[in-house]
């Protein structure tokens, strides 16, 4: 039924997996929160339509705010360089630190299209589909990417994937 | 690449790191997103509905214009519509429709016409109920025509393939193969082709009656490759030619040794009179009698479709020019009388007939229409009724600037009543109006998508 109390129910229960979503493809704690919320009042007018299966509907329109935000240039005026206080907080912080600054270093839809990817574990029709663009331009933006966070972080890799894992 | 498996590997671990980032994430209050989305959707829809409106008003406001600015003035003429003329003539808008009158006319002038990929010369008619519009002339050459007396129907040179080479002026004209007569009541044209190789070369085209046209032509000597330069600019073989209405053909017109039917000829009931300074002819077209008089001190054709001189059914001959200001226009104007045996009465001023450029013929029996010119700096132009006897005149029809000299004048109908002139409609040049609606279209998409894309929640 499309009413407030629906809503609200999907966002309490749905809230903290987008706000990662956001998190990741902004790099920004704030910023996140900002972004799903924004999002999120974006869609009420549309809750009649999508209320049966909101998430797709949702995400889509916030990977797609996201991308708007950046071409706005707001985005990266407002944005801090700081990672959250959460992170600092655990053991190799280092790793994690260096691996955060090289996805903000990425373009937007790049940092997008490999988060989805690799980190949120989507296919490429479904990151495909959340960004509004083909699986082909899917795929470039993953590719270079993914280069480019090889050249921030370097060929020897010292911190490696299970260190940061475990 | 071992750096490639690297990066997705530690891309996949960083995902429990991102968990521990937003651990104290904590949804809004209940409410608040609901409450701010719901005013932000209302906000964007009444932004987009003012826009719809406003552009939806413009679109009503251009299409309203054009459609009020093209909107005939007068309702649909009848052949027995009462003719009258106007007091006042306005410029034929460049982009008045062509139709037929359905209505005798009474004047034409030929004027630019505007079209969607250019403008040409047309003819455009004042009806006898005061209406304007474009007459729909097929072959029209734009090289002369000719309104007959009682404002039926219109002569003009016509184009068309020559046998030959045509004549073109390197393609500054079209080449003249014949004649046709429209009539404007019934919108019909009867055509008749010349024999020639290279095109006509037109000289003059008048009505003697009502029923019959005259004119004369020569054939261009070459065409536009001729390489003789005299071939390709000379024209020879003058034919003069009378053509009744609705008989297959035109005649020969005999006429004298090297005498041609010229834009100062003048003709009536059958009579037609070659008007020339030293030497002047009366020819009777049915029976070709030919009488030679002389009546100095005529004036030169000004470049307009208007006459120089009248000639009344009585014999009455009016022509402008002095023997005290030769040469000049405008000029005073004389009246005299011809018959079968030439003048028959010495020429006499016209008093109050100054600054007289065309004369139409006659309102009253006693009362000329002159074209006349008034004011010095803004010269503006008029048709006056002048006594001949006691030079009296009166405005009968404003003309306004030099454009209103281009009017040619059905005679036989100039005795009718005057009444107040209507202006024309004058619609809207169709690509402007087209323009206006598509940035008007475009105008509002492009706010739209700035309207909905501006606000945020």
């Amino acid at each position: 039924m499309a009413s407030p109390e629906s809503f609200e129910e999907f966002v309490a229960a749905r809230y903290r997996a987008l706000v990662r979503t956001a998190y990741l493809i902004t790099g920004n704690h704030e910023d996140a929160e900002d972004l799903v919320q924004t999002a999120l009042a974006r869609c009420v007018g549309a809750w009649p339509r999508i209320h049966g299966n909101p998430e797709p509907y949702v995400r889509r329109v916030l990977v797609r705010e996201n991308v708007t935000r950046w071409r706005r240039r707001r985005w990266r005026e407002t944005s801090t360089c700081l990672l959250p206080e959460q992170v600092a907080a655990t053991p190799d912080l280092d790793s994690r630190m260096e691996l955060a600054a090289a996805l903000r270093r990425l373009a937007p839809r790049q940092r997008t299209a490999v988060v989805l990817r690799h980190v949120e574990g989507l296919t490429e029709r479904e990151t495909a589909h959340l960004m509004g663009c083909s699986v082909g331009t899917v795929k470039s933006q993953v590719h270079t990417g993914l280069a480019r966070l090889r050249d921030l972080l370097g060929d020897g890799l010292p911190a490696s994937a299970g260190a940061l894992a475990q | 690449m071992p750096g490639a498996v690297d990066v997705r590997d530690r891309l996949a671990g960083f995902e429990p790191v991102v968990d521990d980032a937003i651990a104290s994430v904590q949804p809004p209050m209940p409410g608040e997103l609901w409450a701010r989305g719901h005013a932000w959707s209302t906000r964007r829809r009444r932004g987009s509905l003012a826009i719809g409106v406003v552009a939806a008003v413009l679109f009503l406001a251009v299409i309203s214009m054009g459609w009020v600015r093209a909107a005939p003035v007068l309702p649909a003429a009848s052949p027995d519509t009462e003719v009258t003329l106007p007091d006042r003539v306005f410029e034929v808008p460049r982009w008045l429709p062509a139709g037929i009158a359905g209505e005798s006319v009474v004047a034409v002038t030929e004027t630019e016409r505007a079209g969607w990929t250019g403008e040409s010369q047309q003819l455009a008619a004042l009806t006898a109920s005061g209406r304007y519009l474009f007459l729909h002339l097929p072959g029209y050459a734009d090289e002369g025509f000719a309104l007959s007396p009682d404002g039926r129907h219109v002569g003009y040179w016509t184009t068309g393939p020559p046998s030959g080479d045509p004549h073109t002026s390197d393609g500054q004209g079209l080449p003249v193969t014949g004649v046709a007569v429209y009539d404007v009541v019934a919108g019909t044209t009867v055509r008749h082709e010349f024999e020639t190789r290279h095109g006509l070369s037109p000289h003059g085209l008048i009505w003697s009656d009502t029923q019959t046209v005259l004119g004369t032509h020569l054939q261009w000597m070459g065409g536009d490759h001729a390489t003789n330069a005299i071939a390709a600019g000379g024209a020879t073989n003058p034919r003069s030619w009378s053509w009744l209405i609705g008989e297959e053909g035109a005649s020969t017109l005999e006429l004298p040794r090297n005498q041609w039917i010229t834009w100062s000829a003048e003709a009536q009931d059958g009579v037609l009179l070659l008007l020339e300074d030293d030497r002047s002819w009366r020819i009777e077209v049915g029976t070709g009698r030919t009488t030679r008089f002389t009546l100095r001190s005529q004036t030169g054709s000004i470049g307009t479709s208007g006459s120089n001189s009248d000639l009344a059914a009585d014999g009455t001959l009016v022509t402008v020019g002095d023997p005290d200001l030769p040469g000049r226009m405008p000029n005073r104007v004389r009246v005299t009388s011809i018959d079968r045996t030439g003048l028959t009465s010495r020429p006499r001023v016209v008093p109050g007939s100054d600054r007289t450029y065309q004369v139409l013929g006659w309102r009253t029996p006693g009362t000329l229409l002159l074209v006349r010119a008034h004011g010095d700096r803004s010269r503006r132009y008029s048709i006056d009724a002048v006594d001949v006897e006691t030079g009296e005149s009166e405005k009968v029809v404003a003309l306004g600037s030099t454009a209103g000299l281009g009017w040619s004048w059905a005679e036989d109908l100039l005795t009718a009543e005057v009444v107040p002139g209507v202006a024309p409609p004058s619609p809207m040049d169709p690509r402007v109006l087209v323009g206006r609606l598509i940035a008007i279209v475009l105008a509002a998409g492009l706010s739209l998508v700035w309207w909905r894309r501006r606000g945020q929640p």
